[in-house]
């Protein structure tokens, strides 16, 4: 599994495919203030880029790979039913 | 395969059902946008999933209902009641073609000639639209991707074209990263004839199914200078989000040769759209109002041609500090020292700059012929007006600031550790304690400041400073945890409990089970509750065979204990099951509509207690039941708007749905103001049927005939219409209510309305049984419809003519005695000549019932009767006792 849950933060690493999409999605609903951490991630699908972006949870951690960190687009918290 | 398909057949009917309330809500109020929105993206929804299972009609229908509501969306068409009744009956259509799924797991075969009919009628609908007026760039970047031609093939209409693309795809940049981005691209490459390729991509909604991975495809863009991903639509609502539905648009720019570009966009099947671009081209001000300042340009133009490049850099430069120049000429000035810093800079290219800047329009880099190459190229010291690298990463938590804080705070319990001057101890611990604390707001760790404050204090009163050195410990092995799982960033609980405490327990995690499963769930609680059952029976054996009265005892205590907590069990899975009553309500308005529609009546639907709480078998029971009470009282009750204008009511009638909780059962009341039951016809038609005998017809009163509409084939309506007056559909509710072991009472006024109440128990998995024994057999009822249990002296008995009665509580109670009816043996008569008798309410009336003995209540699981069993009547179903016998449980309904 490229993704990972702790009690506050989502862990995604090494290569995140379309079907880490829906977990991130439905963790992210319950955890209204969770946060990612990408320091590991190299690969994100966009799928999951997307439920990043219209979610817009906190950063914890930017990838270390600087060729995915530099593409990754600023996203903002969606506010609407939090 | 099986598991995606079950998935798709629950989430469409979710999506049916959203889509048809939405259509309702929007038919109502057709400004409503947020109904329209859903209704919208539920059938884009299933438009995608059916796609995904090849269901080609079904992909058909809803792409053409989509279509239809897209032009409604952008206000091209406005709603009406036959869209709504087309839409409508779309979906009814694709509810069938899941029902048939579900059922065939495949999908019909005639699905294609079904719908060909509502896709003609939807087509209809769709094409009467006015033609779109003007094109967006939205608009253009969903249709079909188109490659546009190069730069030095354009015409004139195409020039304009050209430059729109470039500056609405890049809309999102400031003009100080616009410069940035220049600068960059122009970094290491000094060629005059450098070009960029700008490229937009919407890639299709559906391309996850596809294996497509659009963002990974821009990463890899040869050369890519620049990427730009936003929504295509506004971020929906989270519940909302589809995340397997593409709704983003990258932007990009590539620093590449266009022909490498295209390569990798063919070997890649990308289609985006797509041109190219001389850097130049990012040189415009679209920032404040365009002025011309003639005087200005004259200026630098003569100081670029006394000067040269140099020279002009050096009067923008002192131009730029003068305050009277607006803002867009502020950002030319600056715009032409990056140019003019740039291997670009030419006297060709700064003077259409300039001239640009003179008549305050935007540069017209290619108007006339191709630029010359430069003449000179004067490099010159960057401009100040050096904007922050936009695209840069801002690091947040970096290893470095956690190892930096580890060192800080292990060197500050070092320096706690060391012995020190009495005197001078007070102002090292405080120190220490001050430098962690600032240390912790650096990492952004300002709860655990508190631990260190509260730490100080006490080694400052314990005049110790081992509370501290714990702390700082502490601190450091919440970094040591982080560390070791390579994550910089957990945070225990503890103290994470300190902020945000609140959060935690609100913090809920939702699991969606199959009910199949909560079903086995309650078979074995229902299981281990006869199982328990079986302990008294162990006792009493334990005490009355092998005579050991201490073993009783601790069996009856052991019973006592796996009582408590299979109640508390059987207590949490009733709660699991509990689903609130508007799971059905909101079915109904669908049905109101539809048939006021057909019977062109007016009918308001008014629903309370939507949030009353039920067992799911009993809501799902419910719905049957209901449906018909609805459809009696719109088809029976509710009078044409005529006739209710007649008799000075309102035009439009009312039909009220209530649902509350009252102790162990939910009531659910459907009234309406139509024009009542009249007593005298159901009078009539009982004794044409002949289902009682005239004088009992005349003896009960109103309220007690109306109660008759329940039975089988009654209705005094003359005419059977396609809705209603079969007399079948009440029979329905009473049986259904009967199942369930709730009761239903009918109150009517003539003239005023009527008023139907069925009142059920909470939850029909355990029923409270009363047993009983007749000729050595043991029988059950449901506890509810029994009134008193009573010993009666055979000498009270009185006969009238062939039936045996009773008086109890002043009145005359038929008694029936059970073996004669079972066809039992004659029972045993007790030695006092008494009759145990049960008094039973069945349909409002009393019945006395002779029974050999009373066993008393029990919470016993009811199976229905099975197999073989199924057809003989009298029977509700069977329950299975502690001690292994059966138990049958009568069925009052059918056996009286």
């Amino acid at each position: 599994m490229s993704i990972r849950f702790s009690n506050r933060v989502v862990y995604l690493e090494n290569e995140c495919d379309a079907d880490d999409a829906e977990p991130l999605l439905i963790w992210l609903r319950e955890h209204p203030k969770g946060k990612v951490n990408l320091k590991n991630c190299q690969q994100l699908h966009t799928a999951v880029l997307q439920v990043l972006m219209a979610i817009g949870p906190g950063v914890t951690v930017m990838p270390l790979d600087q060729s995915l960190a530099r593409w990754l687009p600023l996203w903002e918290k969606n506010d609407k039913k939090l | 395969m099986k598991q995606l398909m079950e998935l798709f057949i629950s989430e469409s009917r979710e999506l049916l059902e959203v889509a048809s309330k939405a259509l309702l809500a929007l038919e109502r109020n057709p400004d409503d946008n947020e109904s329209l929105n859903k209704v919208f993206r539920s059938t884009h929804t299933l438009k995608s999933s059916s796609a995904m299972f090849d269901y080609d009609a079904m992909t058909e229908l809803m792409h053409t209902a989509e279509d239809l509501l897209d032009k409604i969306r952008r206000a091209e068409l406005a709603i009406n009641s036959s869209m709504v009744d087309q839409l409508l009956e779309s979906l009814d259509l694709v509810v069938q073609w899941i029902d048939y799924v579900e059922a065939n797991e495949s999908f019909p075969n005639n699905a294609a000639s079904a719908a060909k009919g509502l896709l003609n009628g939807l087509k209809a609908l769709t094409s009467d639209s006015l033609q779109p007026d003007a094109d967006t760039l939205t608009a253009k970047a969903d249709e079909k991707p188109s490659k546009k031609t190069s730069l030095d093939k354009t015409t004139l209409a195409d020039t304009t074209k050209h430059s729109s693309f470039l500056t609405e795809s890049l809309v999102f940049l400031r003009n100080d990263q616009r410069r940035t981005l220049f600068r960059s691209l122009l970094a290491n490459n000094a060629s005059v004839d450098k070009s960029m390729l700008l490229l937009c991509y919407t890639p299709e909604p559906r391309c996850f199914f596809d294996d497509q991975d659009p963002f990974e495809l821009m990463r890899q863009l040869p050369d890519l200078q620049l990427l730009h991903i936003e929504p295509t639509a506004p971020w929906e609502d989270l519940d909302e989000i589809d995340p397997y539905h593409c709704q983003l648009r990258f932007i990009a720019l590539s620093s590449a040769e266009p022909v490498i570009v295209e390569q990798y966009l063919t070997s890649e099947r990308l289609q985006p759209e797509y041109d190219s671009y001389s850097p130049l081209e990012l040189i415009y001000v679209d920032e404040g109002e365009a002025g011309p300042a003639p005087e200005l340009a004259q200026t630098l133009l003569s100081k670029l041609e006394a000067e040269g490049i140099k020279g002009l850099t050096e009067e923008a430069v002192k131009q730029l500090m003068e305050p009277e120049h607006s803002a867009w000429q502020g950002l030319m000035l600056s715009w032409l020292m990056t140019l003019a810093a740039s291997p670009l800079a030419s006297p060709e290219t700064l003077k259409k700059l300039l001239d640009a800047l003179a008549n305050g329009h935007e540069p017209r880099w290619f108007e006339q012929s191709t630029a010359a190459k430069s003449e000179e190229s004067v490099a010159v010291a960057a401009d100040d007006d050096v904007a922050k690298d936009e695209f840069a990463v801002v690091m947040m938590d970096t290893d470095e600031n956690w190892q930096a804080f580890k060192q800080l705070i292990k060197l500050q319990m070092q320096l706690l550790e060391l012995p020190s001057e009495p005197a001078l101890w007070h102002g090292i611990i405080n120190s220490v304690a001050r430098t962690a604390c600032n240390a912790l707001i650096y990492i952004q760790r300002h709860s655990q400041t508190e631990l260190i404050n509260s730490a100080l204090q006490q080694s400052v009163s314990d005049h110790n400073a081992k509370p501290l050195i714990a702390a700082l410990k502490d601190l450091l092995d919440s970094a040591g945890v982080a560390d070791e799982s390579k994550d910089e960033d957990v945070i225990s609980d503890t103290f994470s409990g300190q902020d945000e405490g609140g959060e935690k327990a609100a913090v809920s995690r939702t699991l969606k089970v199959d009910q199949g499963r909560i079903d086995q769930f309650m078979d074995l609680i229902g299981e281990l509750i006869v199982a328990k059952n079986g302990l008294p029976y162990l006792a009493k054996r334990a005490e009355q065979v092998f005579n050991c009265r201490e073993l009783a005892k601790e069996i009856k205590e052991q019973h006592s204990a796996i009582n408590h907590i299979s109640e508390a069990l059987q207590g949490l899975i009733m709660q699991v099951r509990m689903m609130p009553v508007s799971l059905i309500f909101q079915r109904l308005p669908r049905v109101v509509r539809d048939l006021a529609h057909q019977l062109d009546k007016k009918v308001d639907l008014v629903v309370e207690g939507e949030e009353t709480e039920a067992d799911k078998n009993v809501i799902e029971l419910l719905l049957e039941p209901l449906i018909h009470l609805v459809r009696n009282s719109i088809g029976h009750g509710i009078e044409s708007t005529a006739i209710r204008r007649e008799q000075g009511k309102n035009e439009v009638g009312q039909i009220r749905i209530r649902a509350w909780q009252e102790s162990d059962s939910v009531c659910l009341e459907v009234s309406d103001d139509g024009q009542g039951i009249d007593p005298e016809k159901v009078r009539q038609r009982i004794s044409k049927m002949g289902l009682l005998a005239a004088e009992k017809i005349n003896q009960l009163t109103d309220h007690e005939i109306i109660q008759y509409c329940f039975m089988a084939g009654l209705s005094t309506d003359a005419k059977v219409s396609g809705l209603s007056g079969r007399g079948v559909g009440m029979d329905v509710v009473h049986s259904t209510v009967e199942q369930l072991g709730g009761t239903v009472t009918l109150h009517s006024e003539v003239g005023q309305g009527t008023q139907a109440v069925l009142s059920l128990p909470l939850s029909a998995a355990v029923s409270r049984i009363m047993t009983f024994e007749v000729s050595g057999q043991n029988f059950g009822l449901p506890i509810d419809c029994v009134v008193e249990t009573m010993r009666l002296p055979l000498e009270q008995v009185q006969h009238i003519k062939q039936s045996a009665t009773f008086l109890w509580r002043d009145q005359t109670v038929p008694l029936i005695f059970l073996n004669q009816l079972l066809q039992f043996d004659q029972n045993k008569q007790k030695q006092d000549n008494k009759v145990a008798v049960l008094v039973i309410k069945h349909l409002g009336e009393y019945t006395g019932l002779v029974v050999s003995d009373f066993h008393g209540g029990m919470d016993l699981i009811i199976k229905p009767m099975a197999g073989v069993m199924v057809d003989i009547p009298g029977y509700t179903g069977t329950a299975l006792l502690g001690d292994g016998s059966v138990l049958l449980v009568l069925n009052l309904r059918e056996l009286l």
